[in-house]
């Protein structure tokens, strides 16, 4: 049974409307056959989402769901589940949850497991994975999952970008990958056509394309208001509003979420009102997924005046006008160019400063503009082609850069086995206290 | 206002009182049990009892470990990562590294200007740990007191492959049940030295390292062990530890130098587990 816990206050009103946001995503799943749309198992920052929504197709996002097991602390049935089919608990949590739910679901004709947090999502229609960029166990999952949907058809897009190569200028090399990427994105247009039976608007496709790089320019106007003294909102925060920009992304309602979360960030500055009531120490989340089940150590860092005013996790989003784009008169080839970039783009820097790294730049960039002290990585356990670098980022970090306090946190995004509170509020008090020492606060 | 001092540290294993005076030091020290407030309060009475001075005596106490916060009359809660590094940075000013082996965790701890520059933790598995050493004492019959001796005198240590406290333990029965360990005579050894690595922490050649915590009072982790591998590393271990020195209560310190320049570890597990052997003879 999932033990009662005590939401994590939330410091800006905009966090507080994610639920409703998440829970619609979630319903959207279950209703979709009811009004006619297919649903799309769907995995996110994939590159497709303005295909998927152009097509009117309802994404459904593991993700999302195993996220919101996690911080209802209602996985482990889901966990076990998978496990029992021999899904080793080292494999991704996110991935093994939803399998886990879905092979109940199948157990049960398609009827959503009793007790399932927040309705469950509906049964696919197809799979649209999107593999390579972000994780390995992603190019898996889609064929796992059929293992148990096998009626279901999938597809799975890599969308490759250059890899990052000190010694080699990829912007030779930008044209193949972009290329690559539309005949991609192209091959998941007609995958979506057949099982649609729709064809593409492409009028709308660049509508939703437009509305797509507005949202994330409002989004990074949005965040960039962080950089205020105190600031207004933290990662705690962030790990909440994140949800329309990764899951809504080519919709109205993800633009209207951002506008007014930049209003009442705005309003927030002019009254001075900060995350914490003393802020004493900026930080940067400098990787990782969170724990879902414990969001509340991001109160406990600001109960001892520690804010996260920025973080790399999920600021998936860049100022269109900072990513240079060239001009195109086709849709797929306009995402395919965003796309390279958006992962490209701070090779340039990375190259200048010997010995570092894109992700370290992107810190050393936030370390920076944010005005920060310290930065805080968290290792999930089951999370590993991301956290693997962690270790190598915070020692060239501080190769690079000099001597940056730096904490590693360790736990998992969804197995609440791999965490221990006591031992995470130890490191965390520790980290404060050295931060006392190197700035004298 | 009273003219002493006190530090509490209510550890997952063991509880640690001291007081400090001009004129008086005590220290007591007893196991840390299930209720830490009212074990808190009787190992301060009872230090105050020995130290023949009253609680209205003392004019600031810290408390420290991992029960720190269940010190009530503490007027401050302090790391036992802090406590460390500013510890020995007063008794050990050149030391720069610390190599924690506690109860239940290990740590290890950058120091710059008599201040932790940065820190890592192996929280997640009992390898590396004091708990270790306890699970692999009862395991060979052995007081726990005597673990580093008869470690540092074995002749024919028979290798545990395993890291993992469970799997190690065991191994460890596995091998006495083959009739391997007649006289159970264990070794440890600091697989930090075997490797050459010991924490992310260290980084410098010629830095300083001390190894604290209850752990740093066995011979084998202070001063080595013998055997094949030892005559091996033999020239490498003087040049890399040879050196203990007093501490303030008498025990000692481990004192290295020239730790190798790079020092680095790819795991929270082993960042300063122990092997055990069982003597073969």
């Amino acid at each position: 049974m999932a033990e009662a816990r005590k939401p994590r206050p939330l410091a800006t009103q905009a966090a507080g409307k994610i639920a409703k946001f998440v829970r619609g995503n979630m319903a959207a799943t279950l209703t979709a056959k009811e009004e006619g749309k297919k649903v799309a198992y769907a995995y996110i920052n994939n590159g497709q989402d303005e295909i998927i929504r152009a097509m009117d197709i309802v994404p459904a996002y593991g993700e999302n769901f195993a996220g919101v097991c996690s911080a209802k602390r209602d996985a482990e049935k889901y966990l076990q589940k998978a496990e029992a089919d021999n899904f080793s608990r080292s494999l991704c949590t996110y991935a093994t949850c939803t399998i886990g739910f879905d092979m109940w679901r199948e157990e049960l004709g398609g009827e959503i497991p009793p007790g399932t947090p927040w309705g469950g999502m509906g049964r696919p229609n197809m799979i649209i994975g999107s593999a390579q960029q972000v994780c390995d166990p992603r190019i898996k999952w889609p064929q796992a999952t059929q293992h148990y949907l096998q009626d279901v058809p999938v597809w799975v897009g890599s969308m490759y970008y250059p890899p990052w190569d000190p010694a080699v200028d990829n912007r030779p090399l930008e044209k193949l990958y972009v290329r690559y990427a539309r005949q991609e994105l192209q091959s998941l247009v007609d995958f979506c056509e057949k099982h649609t039976g729709n064809k593409m608007d492409w009028e709308r496709l660049w509508s939703i394309i437009d509305l797509t790089e507005k949202t994330g320019d409002m989004f990074i106007d949005a965040y960039e208001l962080r950089k205020a003294h105190p600031t207004p909102m933290d990662t705690g925060d962030a790990m909440n509003t994140m949800v329309p920009l990764t899951f809504n992304l080519g919709t109205q309602e993800a633009y209207d979420y951002y506008k007014d979360l930049y209003d009442e960030l705005k309003g927030k500055i002019a009254d001075r009102k900060g995350v914490a009531e003393n802020e004493k120490y900026r930080l940067v989340w400098g990787a990782g997924l969170p724990s879902w089940f414990a969001l509340g150590d991001f109160q406990y860092f600001n109960d001892k005046g520690a804010v996260f005013p920025v973080e790399v996790t999920y600021r998936n989003a860049e100022k269109i006008e900072s990513l240079d784009l060239p001009e195109t008169r086709d849709p797929l080839e306009r995402i395919a160019w965003r796309w390279v970039r958006q992962w490209t783009h701070w090779y340039d820097k990375a190259r200048k400063r010997p010995g570092s790294l894109p992700k370290v730049e992107r810190i050393i960039e936030y370390l920076e503009d944010y005005e920060c002290d310290g930065v805080v990585f968290h290792s999930a356990f089951s999370c590993r082609s991301w956290h693997a670098g962690i270790i190598q980022q915070a020692e060239v970090l501080r190769k690079v850069y000099g001597d940056v306090p730096v904490l590693i946190m360790e736990g998992d995004i969804v197995d609440i086995s791999s965490y221990n509170e006591a031992d995470t509020h130890n490191r965390i008090d520790a980290f404060v206290e050295t931060l006392s020492a190197k700035t004298g606060r | 206002m009273g003219d002493y001092f006190a530090g509490i540290d209510i550890g997952s294993t063991m509880t640690k009182v001291v007081i400090l005076g001009e004129d008086r030091q005590t220290s007591l020290i007893g196991p840390t049990g299930p209720e830490h407030r009212k074990l808190a309060n009787r190992v301060m009475e009872e230090a105050l009892g020995s130290a023949g001075i009253a609680f209205a005596d003392v004019a600031y106490v810290v408390a420290t470990g991992y029960g720190r916060i269940n010190v009530p009359f503490a007027d401050r809660q302090i790391t036992e990562i802090t406590c460390h590094a500013k510890g020995l940075s007063h008794l050990l000013p050149s030391v720069r590294t610390v190599i924690d082996i506690g109860g239940q965790d290990s740590k290890g701890i950058k120091i710059k200007n008599g201040k932790v520059a940065s820190f890592v933790m192996n929280d997640k598995c009992a390898a590396g740990t004091g708990r270790f050493l306890e699970i692999i004492a009862d395991a060979l019959g052995v007081p726990l007191g005597e673990l580093g001796e008869l470690s540092a005198s074995a002749e024919r240590p028979a290798v545990i492959s395993n890291t993992c406290t469970v799997f190690a333990e065991q191994e460890v029965i596995s091998q006495i049940a083959a009739g391997e360990g007649r006289t159970r005579r264990c070794r440890y050894r600091r697989r930090c030295e075997e490797h050459g690595s010991c924490s992310r922490t260290g980084g410098e050649t010629g830095i300083s390292c001390a190894c604290s915590a209850g752990a740093s009072h066995y011979r084998c982790f202070r001063s080595g062990s013998s055997g094949k591998r030892d005559r091996r590393q033999r020239g490498k271990r003087r040049q890399g530890s040879g050196e203990t020195e007093e501490r303030a209560d008498g025990g000692e310190l481990l004192f290295m130098k020239g730790i190798p320049s790079r020092w680095s570890l790819t795991a929270a597990c082993p960042t300063v587990s122990v092997m055990v052997s069982i003597d073969r003879d």
